[in-house]
């Protein structure tokens, strides 16, 4: 697996856990919201 | 900083202003989230120096209550956010390319933003020390109704808490991405150093754990600005509410101190006994274990709340068995140590230590843990002894004995060993000095965050504070020890320790500004297990 | 050598441990049933943890001192033993099932605050503790003790080591029968607070819109002394509580004192007081009251408490009610000392501020004027 590869990788799981960081986030405050 | 560089490929690195803060290396990255660390260790240990000289004796000698308070406060954030977390992934960033063959993090640019953000958060939130109103005062646990009560400094606060979480959720992002996908050929997952495991399963615990803690201080800005009642009882809230909300962030948050300190110890001793860590598979096991059953304990840090028994017996059962994984994980470095042929040099010296005192921290934890006995404990000095004897001589130590391991690598030279071992024993002495008596005084009715005490709590106060102050003049040693080392001395080899294992050991020392750029060639005698 | 040894095993397990309280190195076994078995229960995992830890940390040093390669010793191999991994999982899992019984056994009995015969209310205020008992229509105001918060003021110049219950007085106990279940509510008017008196056994959070529900049989006369137990401001320290334990016919004739007292407070408005008498008595009112905020040279502290000297409503005519009125019912965070306070003791502390470090208005305010001031 070449550079760029490893690159597209690492930046699509980063990605996700960003999604689920925010995810988090969001729900600790939306559910206490209503 | 003595890193040399050279390598064929790249003839041009940047030097001066633009290598430090234009930096994607995780080598250069490293050092600056560790210097960083030592910078704000003494800055929140002044505060400590503080605390205990206003402590020394009854009256109030130094500083006025609400000052104080102040400094309680920021003490704890400054060595939560600034020492240790930033300590510990400045070796993550510098040993986990290196441990497991990647020529750098994942996402370097990233890395780069992730330290950066440190000096300006705290920038922040020093300077609310010297805003009129003073510094945030009530605690760094920050409960309404009172922290609502903070004066100007209140949103500098809680955007500090913001930027330093982005900062942690970002380094913990680019870990997981970087184990998960730059592992050289061959190093399964099951072949990794501990040190990685430990802080692959902290990046998640980050991930998850700090998010809340953001949504939390959100909703304590929208209560204050923006009319908004989460915690106010008047408007249909809960004050207990944020202690849920902050806790659930609380508890992970003290095992993502404590997991990379777990990852360290499992380094040292195995390469200081000459005998592989024991029960490798167990430990990764109860390491995760550990980081799963710290989202279901939250609430033993609100024993007193009010809570209805049902809570209460639950809470109770499951932080009682946190101490199953975590003893397994103590008797394992006990058997590594078991018929090796151990040498006593200064890193191996703070991680047996460790191994005594965050044991002793967590007979305290355990007795804390026991609801109906935690209604005298809470709120008083015994749990102030209990989690400086795990944040202390626990993950502080851990951390003093991986800056020793490691530093030959980083600079190229031999620290002082002979002044290493100085450090260590004054350390060790001094800090069971200033912690142990608390205990006593908690024990005793002495309760937490009070400046002033009745005359029966002045004995053992200023036996604690004469350590505390013998602790804080100890550590300017360390400091100077560090310094020697980075400008010479006896040369480092490649494998520093003779009983030292792992890939990180396999390049120069110093190591190169960068170093497998191709993936090694893995054989057994370069893995550990 | 063998006897030596037993008579030392034997010394240590006979220890009254709970001596060392005195010495303040150990938890108080307290004076209720619930405090004494709180003891033991700590007691017993003291035990077991210590127990522990010396079989570990020998097993330890053991090695330390004979497993070292400058002795010569060369190092094994292994690294996994599954049979040993499995006991050392299930031997530690066994001892906390075992304190958990018992743990869960002493916290159901806590729970149960049915069929108490006295309800006191205790709510937290910023920096007082208030006390309502409910069947009997009292209300208690305590505050730290005026030597206490003279001598605790920053270089003082007073030692506190000649203080008597340093910071563990105040000026009105609580005073509750023996051998009586008292029920005991928490609560809070501003900030959370926590209520703690270690001999009872226990502490609870009191929490400002909601109300906590504990109990507690007093089995030995006495006075008992605890403190606020959640940081709640710059006060945090110096809200002590004291409970005077005594027999239930002293505590029905104390009740009766009180709330004889108490609706004596009530009925101040018409006594009138020289500029002298209203001078001392507002002064010390001010002291106890007031001094924590507004500093002993009314000067208060910058962005956080006014001043009151040289301020505009304590030295202009024309805000005179407003000044009353702000004492009465308090502002932002300066609490309502309406209730606490009687119309008399509002007057003097009024006449007081108008009058001290330079503001030498001339007023006096007299009981009526305040009285009147509560209805406008």
């Amino acid at each position: 697996m070449n550079n760029d590869d490893i690159s597209k990788k690492n930046r699509k799981l980063a990605f996700l856990l960003a999604i689920f960081a925010i995810s988090f986030y969001l729900a600790f405050v939306l559910m206490h919201s209503f | 900083m003595s890193t040399l560089a050279h390598d064929d490929h790249h003839d041009h690195k940047p030097t001066g202003l633009k290598r430090w803060f234009f930096s994607t290396n995780h080598k250069d990255i490293g050092s600056l989230y560790l210097i960083f660390a030592l910078t704000m260790f003494f800055v929140g240990g002044a505060m400590a120096m503080i605390i205990r000289a206003e402590l020394f004796q009854p009256g109030l000698q130094f500083v006025d209550p609400q000052f104080y308070n102040s400094m309680v406060t920021v003490h704890a954030l400054i060595m939560i956010f600034g020492a240790v977390m930033p300590a510990g992934v400045g070796l993550a960033n510098w040993m986990i390319p290196l441990m497991i063959g990647a020529p750098d993090m994942a996402l370097p640019r990233m890395n780069n933003m992730s330290f950066w953000i440190l000096p300006f958060a705290f920038a922040l939130l020093l300077s609310t020390l010297f805003m009129e109103g003073g510094g945030p005062a009530g605690g760094w646990t920050m409960y309404p109704p009172l922290v609502l009560q903070t004066g100007n400094a209140f949103p500098f606060l809680i955007f500090a808490i913001h930027f330093l979480g982005v900062s942690s959720i970002m380094g913990a992002i680019n870990i997981i991405a970087t184990v998960f996908n730059m592992r050289a050929p061959g190093m399964t997952l099951m072949k990794m150093p501990l040190f990685v495991w430990t802080w692959v399963i902290t990046s998640f615990l980050l991930i998850a754990a700090l998010p809340v803690l953001a949504g939390g201080v959100t909703m304590l800005l929208t209560d204050k600005y923006f009319g908004t009642s989460f915690f106010d009882a008047a408007g249909g809230g809960d004050p207990v509410l944020f202690q849920h909300i902050f806790w659930f962030f609380g508890h992970p948050e003290v095992y993502i101190l404590a997991l990379p300190a777990f990852g360290i110890v499992s380094q040292v001793i195995p390469a200081f006994s000459r005998k592989p860590l024991f029960g490798y598979a167990s430990m990764v096991y109860a390491t995760a274990s550990i980081a799963i059953l710290s989202f279901f304990v939250w609430a033993h840090h609100m024993f007193t709340v009010g809570l209805p028994i049902k809570g209460e017996l639950f809470f109770m059962y499951a932080t009682m068995l946190i101490a199953v994984p975590t003893g397994v994980k103590v008797f394992n470095w006990v058997a590594t140590m078991w018929k090796g042929a151990m040498t006593f040099e200064t890193p191996m010296l703070f991680s047996i230590a460790f191994v005594i005192l965050f044991t002793i921290g967590g007979f305290s934890g355990l007795m804390l843990g026991i609801t109906p006995v935690d209604f005298q404990y809470h709120d008083t000095y015994f749990v102030v002894a209990h989690f400086h004897y795990v944040l202390l001589t626990g993950a502080i130590f851990a951390l003093m004995s991986a800056a020793y391991y490691w530093l030959p690598k980083w600079t190229g030279y031999m620290y002082d060993e002979r002044l290493g071992k100085i450090h260590f024993w004054l350390s060790l002495i001094s800090s069971n000095v200033l912690f142990f008596p608390q205990h006593f005084l908690g024990l005793a009715g002495m309760p937490r965050r009070i400046p002033d005490y009745n005359i029966q709590f002045a004995d053992f106060n200023a036996i604690s504070s004469i350590g505390g102050f013998a602790y804080g003049i100890t550590q300017l040693l360390f400091v100077y020890i560090v310094i020697k080392c980075a400008l010479g001395g006896k040369k480092a080899k490649p494998r520093v320790w003779e009983g030292a294992k792992g890939l990180e050991w396999t390049v120069p020392s110093p190591a190169p500004f960068h170093t497998f750029e191709t993936p090694p060639k893995l054989t057994k005698e370069m893995l550990e297990h | 050598m063998k006897s030596s040894f037993h008579k030392i095993i034997l010394a240590l397990l006979l220890t009254p441990f709970s001596a060392f309280a005195e010495w303040g190195l150990n938890m108080t076994q307290g004076v209720t049933p619930i405090s004494k078995e709180i003891y033991n229960m700590h007691m017993v995992t003291l035990w077991v943890v210590t127990v522990i830890g010396i079989v570990v940390f020998s097993i330890m040093f053991w090695s330390i001192f004979h497993h070292r390669k400058s002795k010569g010793a060369k190092a094994a191999q292994f690294s996994h033993s599954t049979t040993v991994e499995i006991i050392w999982t299930i031997i530690p899992l066994v001892i906390i099932i075992a304190l958990a019984i018992p743990a869960t056994q002493l916290l159901i009995k806590m729970d149960d605050t049915s069929e108490a015969k006295i309800t006191l209310k205790a709510t937290g205020i910023q920096w007082k503790w208030k006390y309502d008992y409910i069947d009997e229509g009292l209300t208690i105001y305590s505050v730290l003790d005026e030597n206490s918060a003279e001598v605790s003021q920053r270089n003082s110049g007073k030692d506190p080591m000649q203080s008597e219950n340093y910071l563990l007085d105040v000026d009105e106990p609580i005073v509750l029968p023996i051998n009586t279940k008292i029920r005991i509510l928490t609560t809070a008017a501003d900030v959370i607070h926590a209520w703690w008196v270690p001999d009872l056994g226990w502490k609870r959070d009191a929490i400002p819109g909601f109300i906590n529900d504990n109990w507690a049989i007093i089995e030995k006369v006495g006075v008992y002394r605890g403190q606020c137990a959640e940081i709640c401001g710059k006060g945090h320290g110096y809200m002590p509580i004291v409970v005077k334990a005594v027999t239930m016919d002293e505590y029905t004739a104390w009740v009766n004192e009180k709330k004889l007292a108490q609706a004596a407070m009530k009925n101040t408005s018409d006594m009138v007081l020289t500029m002298e008498e209203l001078m001392t008595k507002g002064e010390s009112i001010y002291k106890a009251q007031c001094l924590a905020c507004h500093q002993a040279n009314g000067e208060g502290i910058k962005g956080v408490f006014p001043a009151l000297a040289k301020s505009p409503i304590a030295v202009e005519s024309g805000r005179r009610l407003e000044h009353i009125k702000q004492i009465i019912y308090g502002k932002n965070l300066m609490p309502a000392f309406g209730e606490q306070l009687s119309d008399v003791d509002i007057a003097a502390v009024t006449t007081y501020e108008r009058n001290a470090w330079g503001n030498d208005t001339g007023d006096i305010v007299q009981a009526k004027e305040v009285s009147e001031s509560r209805s406008k």
